[in-house]
């Protein structure tokens, strides 16, 4: 998937495990940018009676490079308290949740939200609050960034439980986007699941069911694999967990500068999402538990989870390094380079589908460097790649999901395959929630977009018309289970409630 | 990017970091060359009425040099102590 268990130990760990991150500018608040980042994959809707959460023990973070060196200039940290105000019950709630403060509500989140400027003196971090994860020795010395504490104990939403639980949803929804100082907006809790892609087959050795019938049958003679047919959406009426902000776009600029000039390296900036977890922990009943509750970890928080562009871990990087990937810094990004210039799945592509991808056959045989996939993927597309874009902030070789923010939105007929589209508002540059960024890459990797660095090179028919079925056309933002996509902030739609969608086997049917 | 930037700040802090294991180590090194009663004499301090406010874990990584990190809230400390490392590794077989 889009970054979904996307790692073998991640996998395991799905309350820091990042699914996807969206980075775009607002298209009803174009002064704005929209970032978020989600976590807690597949959800089931029906999943009482504990209802997903975010992590008390996980420290979430959003990054921005706004200076195209990699690193982060800026940093949102978000920590999650749980309460349970009820008690003795089993019940998440004893009653209809009504409102953010109702009393019948058991089980709440509350978070926190913190800035960190890393380029400005401050103020440090706070010792034992989490604050400042990376190491927080020495702020006495004077040597600290510049923290702000945007929010505290702001509450989430709810899960969407159903019709006597939680009956006007949409109201709990709304009342838990806090406002922050300096116009933006935050977010966090459970939405609908955006990301598509036909998980069940592109894993099957990568069949994609509207080309199946060209593909490789290993002898095995499969009657199902001779016809064409429609994709089917893995991920439809499953719910995610979001940390979704709005802020205004001079508050992610290098000192503050409006972002007006599409042309200039500083209307780029670079996004990405990290999950945390403190080096050390507890685990079962411990002698001093009613003595003291200092939590169940000990040590400085670790990064566990990352996430850039879509797919990167998942498809780029070889499996046994996909977990090390993820404790990784983008800025060290060059080392995982060589499966961004070379590959793997670009090489299986024409094994996969024999004769139907020869000039990507020979592209593979003459050892070329994917210089279009190192510039979509780990520097920015440089200016003079694509006429009149640019989304390169600097020569960084790293995983950042990068945004020209110069780049007004595309409020009509915008393409779900972005930039490959004509629509310079879509992926690669940033992303929106209805981007088909499967569609994009396979196709990238393909070679569909190879000859931007090489006019030499001829893209084979297929890889501008490969996809897994899920979109129409490029208009189509109506893939299946999707269709819950909103206009405006959180735009990530409604989350699918247990009482309409009880398990996912009936979800398919 | 300005001074304190990322690398720098987590420059800083490693170094600062060193600073805080030393100030820990020194005690202790100084200890070892005492005699017994000086070493009594010396050990470290803990007030009347102190009491642990926050998880803290001792992580011995090398009995030979002493080298231990040690875990207390949200910081990672290291320390050489070659007594204390004995005493942990000691305990633990």
């Amino acid at each position: 998937m889009s970054s979904h268990r996307e790692a073998p130990e991640i996998s395991k760990d799905p309350v820091a495990d990042s699914t996807d991150l969206y980075a775009f500018v607002s298209p009803d608040r174009p002064d704005t940018v929209t970032l978020i980042a989600n976590y807690v994959p597949l959800q089931t809707p029906a999943a009482g009676p504990n209802f997903f959460e975010f992590g008390d023990d996980v420290l979430y973070e959003i990054h921005v490079d706004n200076n195209g060196d990699g690193r982060a200039d800026i940093t949102f940290q978000f920590r999650f308290q749980t309460v349970l105000q009820v008690g003795k019950t089993f019940l998440y709630n004893v009653g209809p949740i009504t409102s953010l403060d109702a009393s019948t509500w058991n089980r709440r989140q509350f978070y926190d939200v913190s800035r960190i400027d890393w380029n400005q003196h401050g103020n440090g971090f706070r010792d034992g609050e989490g604050w400042g994860h990376h190491s927080d020795d020495g702020f006495g010395f004077g040597f600290g960034p510049k923290v702000t504490r945007l929010a505290s104990h702001v509450s989430c939403p709810p899960c969407n439980i159903g019709p006597l639980s939680t009956p006007n949803y949409v109201s709990l929804a709304n009342a838990a986007m806090h406002n922050l100082p300096g116009g933006g907006v935050v977010f966090a809790g459970q939405r609908a699941e955006g990301f598509y892609v036909d998980l069940g087959s592109v894993f099957d050795l990568a069949d994609l069911r509207p080309f199946e019938q060209l593909h490789a049958q290993f002898g095995l003679n499969v009657p199902e694999l001779t016809q064409p047919a429609p994709g089917v959406n893995a991920t439809k009426a499953v719910n995610v967990h979001s940390i979704a902000l709005q802020l205004p776009k001079g508050q992610l600029t290098p000192r503050g500068v409006t972002a007006t000039d599409a042309t200039k390296a500083s209307s780029v900036i670079g996004v990405w999402t990290t999950a945390s977890r403190q080096r050390m922990g507890f685990h079962g009943h411990r002698r001093d538990d009613e003595r003291n509750d200092f939590g169940n970890g000990v040590g400085p928080f670790a990064q566990v989870s990352r996430l850039g562009n879509p797919l990167f871990n998942e498809v780029l990087v070889p499996m046994e390094r996909k977990d090390y990937w993820n404790t990784q810094q983008p800025v060290n990004d060059i080392h995982f380079a060589g499966g961004v210039q070379h590959p793997e799945l670009a090489n299986l592509i024409p094994a996969l589908y024999p004769g139907v991808f020869p000039n990507l056959a020979a592209l593979n045989a003459s050892g070329k460097v994917r210089a279009d996939l190192v510039a979509i993927l780990l520097t920015g597309i440089p200016p003079g790649v694509v006429p009149g874009f640019q989304n390169s902030g600097g020569t960084a070789m790293a995983d950042l999901l990068r945004l020209n923010l110069a780049i007004p939105p595309t409020t009509t007929k915008p393409s779900n395959i972005g930039l490959i589209g004509g629509d310079a508002a879509g992926y690669p540059n940033g992303r929106r929630v209805f981007d088909d960024v499967f569609t994009i890459e396979l196709r990238a990797i393909a070679g569909a977009t190879y000859g931007l660095v090489d006019k030499t090179f001829t893209a084979d028919a297929a890889a501008n018309a490969v996809s897994d079925g899920l979109t129409t056309d490029p208009l189509d933002q109506t893939a299946d289970g999707t269709v819950k996509y909103l206009p405006s902030f959180p735009y990530l739609g409604v989350p699918h409630s247990g009482f309409e969608i009880p398990a996912l086997a009936d979800a398919h049917t | 990017m300005q001074p304190t930037n990322r690398r720098d700040f987590l420059k800083h802090a490693s170094v600062a970091a060193a600073v805080a294991g030393a100030a820990v180590a020194a005690p202790i090194s100084l200890a070892d060359a005492a005699s017994a009663d000086d070493e009594k004499a010396k050990e470290p301090h803990v007030p009347a009425g102190a009491s642990v406010d926050r998880n803290v874990v001792a992580h011995l990584r090398d009995v030979q040099t002493g080298e231990i990190a040690i875990y207390a809230g949200n910081r990672e400390i290291t320390v050489k102590d070659k007594r204390l490392a004995a005493l942990i590794y000691k305990a633990s077989r």
